[in-house]
């Protein structure tokens, strides 16, 4: 696992390959939270504690897409299945808005993600069935979580970096692949590109390169299975 | 092993579950200016850590060697030759290739590697649904009162319910008619044919003294 830090919360850079689609830049953004927007959510918290369900509304679109695209989607790997956790997050954020104590430090995203974690875990333990991430990396996840903040990040690194995590592990099991392998997953399935349009850069028949293909995407599960 | 033996590129044959051990034992017999080359790729494998992109290489084969190295390094074996697919493999890879954007395996790839914004509706109904369903602390409370009402005022009528009817007393139980047998009543031997009045008037009197006691029980009378 990356050392991660507030300002450098990127994978290296290297590791994706010529072919792979671009990934976005990093957002230009504050490694620690804006005052203004701070006391923002701060009222929209405690409005939505004494009741007012438009503020609660306003928090929960203003945090559950992030939450979804950031942290449910890359883990759970199904847009299902992240909806439904999406849904049972909010369910318990609601159950449990009236314990949630307010932290300049913390804020409320931490929070809410936390929630979101033990959700994916539980979906994970339910389901038994683990794609690229897994529950031992949600438990080292939520781990990580307990231990004290000290500085409030931006939400946005800690969206970012919660992305960058399922990513940078997919990578590192594609550099553990025969070069051929790693380079067919990342242009047909990471880049999409067409299938004849792979198989003639790696120089084969498309029902050849169906095979590679295969291969491929065997070694890989193989690779990340826990 | 013959010069004869080495497969093209340094690559380790078919089978080989060690390609950097193989690989090495062949320099043993290589000319002075390939050893020296050899060396270079050994010094630049071990140099190189895992995540760091190969530099270009011109020739292809000297490439696929520093590849070799390197993972031998790292002992990983997936360098090997990949060996001819059999019919059974080939259908299945023309099936994984047909419903490619349907696997859940290649799905999930692509999610964590870059994945897509919520939909805006599909969010917007579960906000509303959520949001409806949400009963804030302020309507629990009246919830709760009313709750704590009912359960105060069911507590009050069990508290003063007084319970079934009460059990005769032993002064009840004084005016009670008495069981009483049949058998000295009927002393001769009985008619076989016809019906007996007599034996009717004793089932009639025994009646009425069964019900009477009912009553009494039920405190009817």
């Amino acid at each position: 696992m990356p050392d991660w830090h507030a300002t450098n919360f990127l994978p290296r850079a290297g590791s994706l390959g010529v072919a792979c689609r671009p990934v976005p830049p990093a957002p230009h953004v504050q490694p620690t939270a804006d005052p203004a927007s701070v006391a923002l959510e701060r009222d929209r918290v405690r409005r939505a504690q004494a009741g007012d369900r438009q503020a609660l509304g306003e928090l929960l679109r203003q945090h559950g897409p992030a939450l979804y695209r950031s942290l449910l989607l890359p883990r759970l790997g199904s847009a299902a299945a992240a909806e439904d956790a999406l849904s049972e997050t909010y369910t318990k954020v609601l159950r449990s808005l009236g314990s949630f104590e307010w932290r300049d430090e913390v804020g409320f995203y931490p929070w809410f993600r936390t929630i979101g974690l033990r959700v994916v875990l539980d979906q994970f333990r339910r389901r038994k069935k683990q794609l690229v991430w897994s529950d031992d990396d949600v438990t080292r996840e939520l781990d990580r979580e307990a231990q004290a903040h000290t500085e409030r990040l931006d939400d946005a690194i800690i969206q970012e970096r919660d992305a960058a995590v399922v990513r940078e592990k997919l990578e590192q099991a594609l550099l553990g692949l025969h070069p051929r392998y790693a380079e067919a997953i990342r242009r047909r399935i990471l880049a999409e590109e067409p299938r004849e349009s792979v198989a003639a850069a790696l120089g084969v028949s498309p029902a050849t390169f169906d095979v590679v293909l295969h291969r491929a995407l065997a070694a890989l599960k193989k690779k990340l299975s826990p | 092993m013959t010069r004869r033996d080495v497969p093209p590129h340094g690559l380790p044959p078919p089978g080989s579950s060690a390609p950097g051990n193989d690989e090495l034992d062949q320099d043993a017999e290589l000319s002075d200016e390939e050893r020296a080359l050899s060396e270079e790729l050994d010094a630049l494998a071990a140099a190189l850590p895992r995540d760091t992109a190969l530099p270009a290489f011109d020739d292809e084969a000297l490439h696929r060697r520093a590849m070799a190295r390197m993972l031998a390094h790292e002992n990983l074996t997936e360098l090997e030759p990949e060996p001819p697919a059999d019919e059974l493999e080939r259908q299945a890879a023309a099936a994984l290739a047909s419903r490619l954007h349907e696997d859940e395996w290649v799905a999930a790839l692509r999610h964590a590697h870059a994945p897509t914004a919520l939909r805006e509706l599909g969010h917007a109904a579960l906000l509303r649904g959520t949001l409806a369903a949400w009963r804030p602390a302020r309507t629990r409370l009246w919830a709760g009162a009313v709750s704590g009402l009912a359960a105060a005022a069911a507590l009050l009528l069990w508290v003063t319910f007084d319970g079934p009817p009460a059990q005769p007393t032993a002064a009840d139980t004084g005016s009670w008619s008495v069981s009483r047998s049949t058998e000295p009543l009927v002393t001769g031997p009985l008619a076989v044919v016809g019906t007996s009045q007599r034996l009717d008037r004793i089932a009639d009197a025994r009646q009425h003294d069964y019900r009477d006691n009912r009553f009494r029980r039920w405190s009817g009378r």
